[in-house]
């Protein structure tokens, strides 16, 4: 630990270092805050817990205890290192000791971590002493042992997949279980967000319907990192009411934050130092004065370059690495390596780890002192969790943010408040897309025949009409009846990644390699034949994309030029469900059809930008249904009215400017990616009359964003403002409003135009 | 919600309409059909009798799940036809029969699901249909047919009366997998029974016939599902019938006919206790079946009796020089009569054969060769 202490001490004298530091935020360490075991804890609970050298509990887990011993659905906020799994054993066990047939489900979002949890339960925390049958049950339980999980477990530890597709639809086998079901744990349930969500909460619908067949009414506990709304999350994925647990009891040690900004390398253009290299320097620093470090990486490229970067500047003939051994962790490796991995970090062996976000999640790698972000990981919650990687209990530790030159890292990197002072994020489901319901509507009646006015969350009988229509339900006597052959669970994915995805091969001189995959509407508009296609650093040229048989070949090329599509998107509204005066606009919310085609593509030279050619692309329109808002800027409101004061020749690249900042904002207060939110805008939108911003969902049939975009609008314009007049660029660059090689040639003032409208509006719209 | 779900639905309406069928409003009622008439709002039932394939046996001789003295009118023959394969709370089944041997008749009944609601009918006909006394025999039903019927019970709120279960899948796997491959029911009338079935459905067609009447109201396709079905009991019947024949047949000591795998049916009648199971093995093997020798002579040695498998492994050694007979006759040698010499012997010859040691597994090899190594340092102190 004296390692740390010297380290930040001399980060603290670097002159260098902290030129680019754009906030060192010392939080301090604070004391716990305990409580007695509950006067009603189960001796033989209490005496396990003093064996191991608990003699008393932090206060939120007292709180969480007593909440569910008065039988709430409870949500218990729990930050990294703070006892989250006493939360929910402790009163599980309680009452499976008390009622020898209750039992409890336990869902992690992965396997990994379901098992994780299995061995903690048998190892470390109680059960084993209490002889209750812990079981774990996903894909890679053998047959022989599924048998006794389900008519003996005790406490089923799964996944929401295997659920879905493997517990329910047989949910007759599960007879004794189902009967007797008194408690339903959900960890991590701020990662059922966005589609995962909008399905997790059908699936919850399905797993209630069938528990009261059986006669059961568990209690829900769920826990979750620190998000905006973990309450409103869990009460929408649960739909029942719940009680939120959020004042943390745990201590912690003295933690110290430093956001840092690589340094700008070309000012105009507003390049900085990349993250990789910055990321090397200061692990390899913190690892040479003995400090334990995590860095996480934000993809699996990276992590394994950053991890042989590190090794190579430890590498010395005469120091033996300095005896510094450093790993590198993510998803695709083996079960059993990254088992090996995670004890070498907890026994000491290993010394430094490079991670996805793999390691964010609970796995136990124990203490480290130090952790390296390269990269904003997206989300502030998820910075908090990879920041909390680092730290013992009562120990100092350091977490370091190293800024990509992206438009959220370089929002967050100058804007440390925001960072700091709230979390904002929100996480949003939609249960009632149109899809994931009649998916899920298909798995429930498949398990009991759905009757006539059945709720599933809300009414059902119009979908419930429309899948007897096409012939898979049969309605007779009041009820439907599931009447296919087929298994409707296998074909429904919780994950969004679709089955749609194109494969890229690789076929240069034979090779016949899958080097990638790619999303069908992300293909057709990067993926057309001809297109330039960059792969981890290598360059392709598209010889053809089939998409009937969801394939694209490529073949290695050195062409100096690099394509962009040119995509017409055409939006209708559909379905209005409203339209509000919000922030000095009109902003109107409904069901939209995207109509996307791509027929041209533009040539452009590498580093100047310059065009070179078009060619033509024939592929078929892309058509998706789902939720959208539209931002109205008509004359008669007080934004419309600043946007008007525009000169026209600036108006269309200012409503697009503003579009690409939404696109790049938002996913800060949605805790989605920007790749999920689908940004078009009208200079005279045909439908409304006015220019309109369409900031839709990009999930066919809408998985809760525009909703949440409508709700916190202010804040995210806000921060769009915020973004580019803090950025250091001239005129624009890919931190903020994007580089200004546009067709039309660069603009002169783009910058202080957007800003100047920005500040008109938003100001209207305060004083208004 | 319900408002905004409304019209949204309309998105998800073009993706199904191409897969949608034509439905049909007309009442279904297949009374008029092959025999069959109603016993309940949706059930209805054909019964027939026929000859029984069992009178005349005197049950039960080789197959496990039939207690001795098992009166025949315990056995019930059970077979389901669902509306899917591959399990699961919405896989129903539309079609069960089930047939008791009543001296020489076997009544067979056949209980068909007209539409889902009757499935309570259906399961409390079966509950009183079926007893815990009774047996079930049944082909795969261990598998399939039984724990469909456990969970179509419980989907009713009934239990399913747990009966002993008798599944013909198993015996016939050892009696008859070396001879014709993967046994199906088909494969084993066809190849075992010489039933020849005639415009018989396949029974991955089946689902899709009884959802096919569902919609469209038209019983025509049904007629032969339930001539298969009716079929597939009766071949339940023949099937143990024939089981219990050759059984009773080798342990009368007679040649059984018919094309069986011998050393699977004397294993069979041995571990039901029937102790002429061992003389019918003998004399498989003085016919030059060698894997029944092997099963012959390794039950004597269980039993102590160690002259008659000296005497197999002897003739099995000599006539061939049978792998096993020496490594067995070897470690007679050297283990119980302590003559290591001709232990040793016997297995330098293995050795020694040509191309011997070069056929044999790693693991075999690897024995063989220790065993030699052990006798030969054995032999050396001894001398
Ligand atoms: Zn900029």
């Amino acid at each position: 630990m004296a390692g740390l202490e010297e380290a930040i001490g001399e980060l603290e004298r670097d002159r260098e270092f902290l030129a680019q530091v754009t906030r060192w935020q010392r939080i301090p360490a604070r004391e716990g805050t305990f409580e007695p075991f509950p006067q009603s804890l189960d001796p033989r609970l209490a005496g396990i817990l003093s064996r191991r050298g608990i003699t008393r509990l932090y206060s939120h887990q007292a709180e969480c205890f007593r909440s569910v011993a008065q039988g709430n659905n409870t949500v218990v906020v729990t930050p990294t290192a703070s006892g989250k799994t006493l939360c929910y054993n402790l009163p599980v066990l309680q009452a499976l000791l008390r009622e020898p047939e209750a039992r409890a489900l336990y869902l992690f979002p992965t396997k990994a971590l379901a098992q994780d949890q299995q061995s903690e339960l048998n190892e470390t925390v109680l059960a084993g002493e209490v002889g209750i049958h812990i079981a774990t049950y996903d894909g890679d339980t053998p047959g022989s042992v599924r048998v006794a999980a389900r008519d003996g477990g005790r406490i089923i530890i799964s996944n929401p997949d295997m659920l879905h597709a493997g517990i329910l639809p047989n949910h007759p086998k599960w007879i004794k279980f189902m009967s007797s079901l008194r408690f339903v744990v959900i960890d991590e349930i701020h990662m059922y967000r966005g589609v995962f969500g909008s399905h997790m909460t059908n699936l919850i619908r399905r797993l209630k319907r069938i528990v009261r067949f059986y006669g059961s009414n568990p209690c829900f506990i769920c826990c979750s990192a620190t998000i905006g709304n973990p309450l409103e999350l869990a009460k929408r994925v649960l739909e029942e009411d719940a009680v939120l647990v959020d004042r943390n009891g745990a201590p912690s040690g003295e933690k110290h934050v430093v956001f840092y900004n690589p340094p700008l390398v070309d000012r105009v253009q507003g390049i900085r130092r990349g993250v990789v290299l910055e990321s090397r320097k200061l692990a390899a620093r913190l690892l040479t004065r003995g400090v334990k470090t995590i860095v996480f990486s934000r993809s699996r490229v990276r992590t394994e370059l950053i991890a042989s970067y590190i090794n190579e500047s430890l590498a010395s003939v005469f120091t033996d690495n300095h005896r510094i051994r450093v790993e590198s962790y993510r998803g695709g490796y083996l079960p059993n390596e990254r088992r090996a991995i995670e004890q070498g970090l907890r026994s000491g062996a290993i010394q430094g780890v490079v991670s996805t976000n793999a390691l964010e999640l609970g796995i136990d790698i124990g203490g480290l002192d130090a952790s390296v972000l390269a990269g904003f990981p997206g989300s502030i919650s998820s910075s908090w969790q990879q920041a909390g990687r680092a730290g013992r209990r009562s120990a100092v530790s350091l977490a370091i943010l190293i800024a990509s030159s992206s438009p959220l890292d370089q929002y967050m990197v100058t804007h440390p408040d925001y960072f700091f002072s709230r979390s904002p994020e929100s996480a949003w489901v939609d249960p009632d897309n149109p899809y994931i319901l009649a998916d899920h509507l298909k798995c429930a009646a498949f398990e009991l025949p759905v009757k006539e006015g059945e709720r599933l969350g809300g009414p059902v009988d119009g979908v419930l009409a429309l899948l007897e229509e096409s012939g898979v339900v049969r309605r007779t006597e009041g009820a439907f009846y599931w009447s296919e052959r087929s298994y409707p669970a296998e074909q429904v994915s919780l994950r969004s990644a679709s089955s749609e995805n194109v494969v890229i091969i690789d076929e240069t001189k034979g090779r016949n390699a899958v080097i990638g995959e790619m999303d069908r509407p992300s293909a057709k508009e990067l993926l057309f034949d001809g297109a330039v296609y960059l792969h981890r650093g290598a360059q392709f040229m598209v010889k053809k994309l089939d998409l009937e048989n969801r394939r694209c070949m490529v073949e290695e090329s050195e062409v100096n030029y690099y394509t962009d599509a040119i995509v017409k998107t055409d939006i209708k509204v559909l379905q209005k469900d409203g339209e509000v005066e919000r922030l000095g606009i009109r902003v109107l919310s409904g069901d939209v059809l995207v109509r996307s085609q791509v027929a041209k593509f533009k040539k452009l030279k590498f580093h100047t930008h310059e065009n070179v050619g078009y060619g033509e692309i024939a592929l078929p329109e892309e058509q998706m249904h789902t939720r959208s808002v539209v931002l109205e800027l008509g004359e008669d409101t007080p934004g419309g009215a600043a946007f008007a004061l525009l000169p026209a020749p600036a108006r269309e690249e200012v409503v697009a400017d503003i579009g690409t900042l939404v696109k790049n904002v938002a996913p800060l207060f949605l805790l989605c990616s920007s790749s999920d939110i689908g940004v078009s805008e009208r200079l005279r939108d045909p439908l409304l009359g006015v220019p309109a911003l369409y900031v839709y969902d990009r999930y066919p049939g809408g998985t809760g964003l525009s909703e949440g975009f409508l709700d916190r609008i202010e804040p995210i314009m806000g921060a769009v403002r915020d973004l580019v007049s803090a950025c250091a660029c001239e005129d624009g660059c890919p931190s903020c409003i994007g580089p200004a090689a546009r067709d039309s040639g660069p603009v002169e003032g783009r910058k202080k135009t957007v800003l100047g409208f920005l500040a008109a509006w938003l100001g209207a719209a305060r004083d208004g | 919600m319900a408002d905004r779900l409304g019209a949204r639905l309309e998105w998800i309406r073009p993706r199904s309409r191409e897969e949608a069928p034509p439905r049909a409003e007309t009442p279904r009622r297949p009374s008029g059909i092959e025999g069959f008439r109603p016993v309940g709002d949706h059930l209805f039932l054909r019964e027939e009798t026929l000859a029984s394939p069992l009178a005349g046996l005197a049950l039960p001789l080789v197959l496990p799940g039939l207690a001795p003295g098992e009166e025949a009118s315990r056995l019930v023959f059970l077979d389901t036809e669902t509306t899917g394969l591959s399990g699961g709370a919405g896989s129903t089944a539309f079609l069960v029969g089930i047939a008791r041997a009543d001296g020489e008749r076997l009544v067979v009944k056949q209980l068909f699901l007209e539409d889902f609601p009757g499935e309570r009918e259906l399961v409390e006909r079966l509950e009183r249909e079926l007893s815990e006394r009774d047996v079930l025999v049944t082909f795969n039903g261990k598998a399939f047919d039984v724990p469909l019927l456990r969970t179509r019970f419980i989907m009713n709120g009934r239990r399913f009366p747990e009966a002993r279960q008798l599944d013909l899948l198993y015996a016939s796997r050892r009696l008859w997998k070396a001879l014709i491959g993967p046994c199906s029911l088909r494969s084993i009338e066809e190849r075992v029974l010489g039933i020849e079935r005639s415009g018989d459905v396949p029974s991955f067609l089946v689902p899709e016939i009884y959802l096919d009447f569902l919609r469209t109201g038209d019983p025509s396709g049904l007629r032969t599902v339930f001539a298969h079905h009716r079929q597939d009991i009766v071949s339940l019947a023949r099937l143990l019938a024939h089981m219990e024949g050759i059984a009773a047949a080798a342990a009368r000591g007679s040649a059984p006919s018919g094309r069986f795998d011998r050393e699977a049916l004397g294993r069979l009648l041995v571990e039901r206790g029937v102790e002429s199971g061992v003389a019918f093995l003998e004399r498989a093997a003085s016919s030059g079946d060698s894997r029944a020798a092997r099963t012959a002579s390794l039950i004597h040695k269980r039993r102590g009796s160690y002259d008659r498998a000296l005497a197999i492994w002897r003739e099995l050694w000599e006539r061939s020089e049978s792998l096993f007979g020496g490594i067995e006759l070897a470690k007679y040698y050297e283990h119980a009569a302590r003559q290591p010499a001709e232990a040793l012997k016997i297995v330098e010859r293995l050795c020694l054969a040509p191309g011997r040691l070069a056929s044999m597994g790693e693991e075999e090899r690897a024995g063989l060769l220790a065993r030699k190594a052990r006798l030969e340092r054995k032999t050396r102190r001894s001398d």
